[in-house]
């Protein structure tokens, strides 16, 4: 990759006012509805979305003709269709000059491994892409044909695709290195007429040789009678199919053929054919719409990302995820794409490809900034991010210590945490221009979508975790699915969920500020074992192949004798005068298998007189679930036939002949939490079995259970000990015995034994470690002990500050029974010793000395003032509660921690709910408060919420920042200073 | 399937590989028990009806296809008893023949290998966060983070496979910690993990599965010899 960069050192000067606040302007004055700020907009967009829509059309100035007239046809999120009378092309609107961008500016970079790099003017581009579309039309591709192009993240696949999308066909896009049984997966519904490829980065296998990849491939596209090589590598040899050279192709034409222009399309013709990351069965073929998929792109661009012509964007994707649509999408506004198709050898990669190129807008995941972040890297020092001026998160849960970590290492910029899926090929939450950022969440719900997150019940719930829906139609759902005729798979994907509403199959939490936070996948996906179903694939199945069965539906079914698990329960309405028999039940299955997959089939298929049906018509997949289930089922009105349940409750008893006795309750907590945790992994002795791997348990099950054990009872047992006696009685009696090994006060240093003991309480993770520097080289103090602390109970539920703090003074008091003590701690660890303080106080136990290591105030102390001045202290990046920081982190990890302890950041999500959660009490005696030096003035004002806990309060300042307090290089001067208050205390 | 050089010489390593379902009617699982001896059904017998299930089933095929490749039928193969590594007894012990099977959900592998040592694991794929597995390598971790987030799940499941598939051709399992085995050099399931070569096997999509071979003989090496689904 080049080093040095090529971007002009000034940067235009930024805007006033983003391009949200201008837009916001333009719908104000044409609806006559005023719209104060970023929520008012977000609430008009979806209860006013032709207006939204329409004033969006014009106002982003796409190049469109038609009629804007009719702007929806309709109120209902399914059958809603936007934008009948509008015709447009994609690859024009991404590439035709645009007024006050220079048509001779960079508008592609790909960037090779080898360091090569390739640039495309926005002219040069649109003429690349116009010499390629010429040349497919001349190979018989244009307006509603189907291409797929094979490459990977490099210039020669955008160009294809976009010449492509050009002349009116649609494309899918995967890479070369996923295989041919993945490729074939995704392709073979699409039924190309042409595959293109490009084999630049490719590894082995694309030369057509029997039974390669290539030869794979195309044995499975029958209809691709055409492959276009894009690369310069040796043409492939393969039998029956045109092979051409695009280059060949290009040289043919000669510079006098006109160029084949590009069709204006109805808004909902295919552009893009998307798979669903279903991780089995044949992917859903998801067809999304020209118009959609650009004006929800160009939505999310300009008023979510603000990205214009001064933006240099980069996001690590590959061919195959949709986040590579979604980029391309960047060059309608002007912006640059950077596109990488070379390894990524460690998180300096990314940060200096970022530097280079000047980039602005960065999209990464939580995995590479917590890479960084492990690693200690510190991007915004170690690498030229001048230009940078915001970072996208996408692909998994973003955790509240990285916004800290990225506002400590990286700068003062937006940390955007985007979700949204394939399914809309966009997002449903993402950045917003005018929005604080809040740790932890997203900032904004996308414009013109009622996102919602559902109880249980359906009902529409704030502040806690629900599925998400979104209850408006949005331009960006799938126009159809291939290979569904009848709309039915659609339907079951999105729309049977809950009525009036598409389910998108991710929890989610939102609050009333338009933050939201996404958990990850829901089970409105069948999740059976861990693994994802569509439903939609059984029905599927069942329609073309059992003509017998008249309805069906698919249900996930809490197990009956294995708590924690889930099964594929079957409910098979047959045509009149069929009966579910042997050899119909076999078919059923065996159909099933071959034509889905193995995990399609379903545990229990069951006769019933008949499915519950909506008045709409729809199966009413909930009502089942529900009844299969025994839960309530809500809204039994919306049932047509509501006595169906009743057939299907029958039908359940009867086939629940079989019945476990229920555990006996668990006396010993040891083997209470072995019983817990082996449930939650769907193993339960049944049947008198007790052995983990009989009962269907396996070697990657046994990884995760020796984990959580080590995490969440701090039992390190090793797996030949589980191995030895694999059941919950042996297991536990293993937990007993690492438990016995672990005392849970332990002395970190001699001192002198004649002067008051110095008790350090544990950290987040409930360990001491962390303070072995510390303690050796304190001075003139008594012996120092650390006091761990497991921080659950048996149940898994975690235990408060004021529990922590009453278990330590039940441990230090076996130490030290009598006699004045000495307490302090770090961060967490000083917010117990604080709580421990105040006990030891009631009980009449003098307490010399308590120091708190720069501990800041939990939230459930502050004032609604002071905690709106604590996150906002958050996001400009100096204060961090300090539960999970990278150096301490290290100094836990590196030095102390043996491998065998992995950190789970799972376990400090959650003491950090502990912490916050705790309400600070008056304490009466002497504190002295180590203040960590490099902060910003607001988070010193917190002071003043430990002083009017505690009004004996000193301040002693220590060099450093929050989180490197403990480290050497600060250790030094903080020993010396506590030593000092110490003696001080006596 | 894939294969260095189908056409090597005839020192090269061979392994074929069969893939099964574990979860077949009452019928089939009657047929399949007839050719098991009654330790291999004792040790079915003691899983709950799923595991039996897929103990017969999967126990069963590996006889079958070792029962082909040296020309006996299913019930003669001379089996060690379970549990353990499959191994053959007797005078078919030294002949360098070596067995390999793996299950996961409703799918079963089992593999019969000529002039290596072998291991084979198949697992269906889970969608985690590349960040929350503890048997994962710090070169394989680091490999992982800087993916493109839809990389992941298959990913993962690559590298555990890999893992599995060697220390079940050591013979270990996981009485051996899995991060002693680092599949981080392997490219798309290909490549070295130490003394061993894995193989990435061609296994339907939501399944993934991985060989590790270990060529006995000095003169055939890791990476050539041939894989044939059968
Ligand atoms: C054996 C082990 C690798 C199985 O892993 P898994 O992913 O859960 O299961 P898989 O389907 O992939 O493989 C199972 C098969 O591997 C074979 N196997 C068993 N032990 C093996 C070993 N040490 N090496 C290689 N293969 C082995 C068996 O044929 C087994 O089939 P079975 O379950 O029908 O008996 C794992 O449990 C382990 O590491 N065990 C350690 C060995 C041990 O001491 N086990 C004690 C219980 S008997």
């Amino acid at each position: 990759m080049s080093q040095t960069s090529l971007r002009p050192a000034s940067s235009p000067p930024l805007p006033a006012r983003p391009q949200v606040a201008e837009f916001r302007d333009v719908l104000a004055r044409s609806t006559g509805r005023p719209l104060a700020d970023a929520l008012a907009l977000h609430a008009d967009s979806v209860a006013h979305l032709r207006d939204f829509w329409a004033t969006f059309l014009s106002w982003s100035q796409l190049a469109w003709e038609g009629s804007a007239e009719e702007v929806c046809t309709s109120d209902d999120v399914e059958s809603a269709t936007f934008f009948p009378g509008v015709r447009l092309n994609y690859a024009e609107n991404l590439l035709r000059p645009l007024a006050g961008v220079d048509d001779d500016r960079p508008a592609l970079t790909a960037l090779h491994a080898d360091g090569g790099r390739e640039q495309w003017t926005r002219r040069q581009l649109r003429e690349a892409v116009a010499d390629t579309a010429t040349a497919l039309a001349v190979l018989g591709l244009g307006a509603g044909g189907r291409a797929v192009v094979v490459g990977t993240n490099n210039g020669s696949t955008v160009i294809a695709a976009l010449a492509t999308a050009a002349v009116g066909a649609s494309i899918s896009s995967g890479m070369p290195d996923m295989g041919p049984t993945a490729l074939l997966g995704r392709f073979t519904q699409v039924a190309p007429t042409v595959l293109l490829l490009d084999r630049t980065a490719a590894p082995a296998g694309w030369d057509g040789a029997p039974g390669d990849v290539l030869d794979q491939l195309l044995t499975g596209l029958p209809t691709a009678g055409t492959l276009l090589v894009l690369d310069d590598l040796p043409l492939p040899e393969v039998p029956d199919r045109r092979v051409q050279r695009l280059g060949d192709v290009l040289a043919d034409l000669g510079p006098g053929t006109p160029r084949t222009p590009w069709p204006r399309l109805p808004f909902n013709d295919p552009l893009f054919v998307m798979f669903s990351s279903g991780t089995t069965g044949p992917p859903k073929a998801m067809v999304h719409g020209i118009g959609g998929t650009l004006l929800e792109h160009v939505k999310e661009h300009r008023l979510h990302g603000d990205l214009d012509a001064r933006d240099t964007l980069y996001f690590h994707t590959t061919t195959a995820w949709m986040m590579w649509n979604w980029q391309l999408s960047a060059l309608a506004v002007g912006a640059r794409v950077v596109l990488y198709d070379g390894p990524v050898t460690g998180p300096e990669t990314l940060w200096q490809l970022v530097a280079d190129e000047g980039v602005t807008v960065f999209g990464t995941s939580p995995a590479q900034l917590q890479l960084s972040q492990d690693l200690g890297l510190r991007p915004g020092e170690e690498f030229s991010l001048h230009r940078l001026r915001a970072v996208l998160s996408t692909g998994s849960v973003l955790h509240d210590w990285q916004f800290d970590w990225f506002s400590e290492a990286v700068g003062p910029l937006p940390l955007q945490s985007i979700s949204g899926g394939t399914d809309l090929v966009g997002c449903f939450v993402l950045g917003h221009p005018e929005l604080p950022v809040v740790r932890g969440r997203s900032q904004s719900l996308s414009l013109g979508m009622d996102v919602a997150a559902l109880d249980p019940a359906g009902r529409p719930v704030l502040g806690e975790a629900g599925e998400l829906v979104c209850r408006t139609p949005f331009p960006s759902r799938p126009v159809h699915f291939l290979a569904d005729p009848d709309g039915a798979r659609l339907h079951a994907a999105y729309y049977a969920e809950h009525a009036g509403a598409w389910t998108h199959g991710d929890v989610v939490d939102l609050e009333a500020d338009g933050t939201a936070r996404v958990h990850g996948r829901s089970d409105g996906v069948l999740n059976i074992d861990g693994v994802r179903i569509g439903p939609s694939e059984v029905y599927r199945v069942l329609r073309t192949a059992v003509p017998q069965v008249a309805q069906a539906v698919a249900v996930e079914q809490r197990h009956p004798t294995v708590p924690g698990a889930t099964r594929l329960v079957l409910l098979v309405q047959l045509r009149a005068g069929v009966v579910l028999d042997g050899p119909l039940e076999r078919t059923i299955r065996d159909e099933l298998r071959r034509q889905a997959s193995p995990a399609h089939v379903p545990a229990l298929v069951l006769a019933v007189p008949a499915v519950p049906m909506t008045h709409s018509g729809k199966v009413s997949e909930k009502a089942a679930r529900d009844t299969v289930n025994g839960d309530r089922v809500a809204n039994v009105e919306a049932l047509r036939n509501p006595g169906s349940l009743t057939g299907i409750t029958e039908a359940m008893a009867a086939a629940d002949a079989r019945q476990v006795a229920p555990a006996e309750p668990d006396h010993d907590p040891h083997t209470a939490a072995v019983r817990r945790l082996w449930r939650e992994l769907g193993v339960v002795p049944h049947e008198g079995i007790d052995s983990f791997f009989d009962l269907g348990g396996t070697s990657r099950q046994s990884m995760t259970l020796l984990r959580r054990l080590r995490l969440e009872l701090g039992a390190g047992v090793p797996m030949d000990q589980f191995l030895a006696d694999p059941t919950i009685a042996g297991l536990a009696a293993a937990v007993r015995r690492a438990g016995a090994d672990q005392p849970h006060v332990v002395q970190l240093a001699p001192g002198d034994p004649t002067a008051p003991p110095l008790f350090l309480l544990h950290d987040a993770w409930g360990d001491v470690d962390v303070y072995r520097p510390l303690a050796q080289r304190l001075t003139g103090v008594g012996p120092v002990y650390g006091v761990r602390a497991r921080l659950t109970d048996a149940d898994g539920r975690r235990r408060s500050i004021a529990e922590l703090a009453a278990a330590a003074v039940t441990e230090l008091s076996a130490v030290a029974p009598v006699g004045p003590v000495h307490l302090a701690g770090f961060s967490f660890g000083g917010l117990v010793a604080f709580e421990a303080a105040r006990l030891l106080e009631l009980q009449g136990r003098p307490v010399g000395f308590l120091g708190l290591l720069d501990v800041l105030p939990p939230r459930a102390s502050m004032t609604s003032v002071r905690r709106w001045a604590h996150d906002l202290a958050g996001q400009l990046g100096a204060v961090v509660p300090g539960l999970a920081d990278r150096p301490l982190r290290e100094v836990l990890r590196q030095r102390f921690r043996p491998a065998t302890r992995p950190v789970d950041r799972q376990a400090l999500d959650h003491s950090e709910v502990v912490f916050d959660q705790h309400a600070l009490q008056p304490y009466g005696g002497p504190v002295t408060y180590f203040l960590a030096r490099r902060r910003i003035p607001v988070a010193g004002n917190l002071l003043s919420v430990w002083r009017a806990a505690a009004p004996r309060l000193t301040v002693v300042p220590v060099p450093g920042a929050h989180f490197d307090l403990l480290a050497v290089r600060h250790v030094e001067v903080l020993a010396a200073r506590v030593s000092t208050a110490v003696s001080a205390s006596r | 399937m894939s294969g260095r050089s189908p056409a090597g010489p005839a020192r090269d390593w061979d392994v074929q590989v069969r893939l099964v379902t574990v979860d077949a009617s009452p019928s089939d699982v009657e047929a399949a028990r007839a050719c098991l001896t009654p330790a291999e059904l004792a040790h079915a017998d003691r899983g709950v009806p799923p595991v039996r299930t897929r103990r017969v089933l999967l126990r069963a095929a590996l006889r079958q296809l070792a029962g082909e490749v040296l020309g006996l039928t299913a019930a003669e193969v001379p089996l060690a008893d379970p549990p353990g590594r499959p191994a053959l007894i007797g005078a078919l012990a030294g002949q360098d023949v070596d067995l390999g099977c793996s299950a996961s959900g409703a799918l079963g592998l089992v593999a019969v290998a000529r002039r290596c040592r072998m291991g084979v694991d198949l697992e269906r794929l889970t969608t985690a966060a590349a960040d929350a597995e503890d048997w994962l390598t710090a070169a394989e971790q680091t490999a992982l983070a800087q993916l493109p987030a839809d990389r992941w799940p298959a990913a993962l499941t690559r590298a555990w496979t890999g893992k599995e598939a060697v220390l079940k051709g050591v013979g270990t399992g996981l009485l051996v910690d899995p991060r002693t085995v680092d599949t981080a050099a392997a490219q798309a399931g290909h490549g070295p993990a130490g003394d061993w070569h894995l193989h990435p096997l061609d296994v339907p999509a939501g399944w993934m599965a991985s060989l590790a071979v270990r060529p006995s003989g000095p003169t055939s090496r890791a990476a050539e010899g041939t894989v044939t689904l059968r």
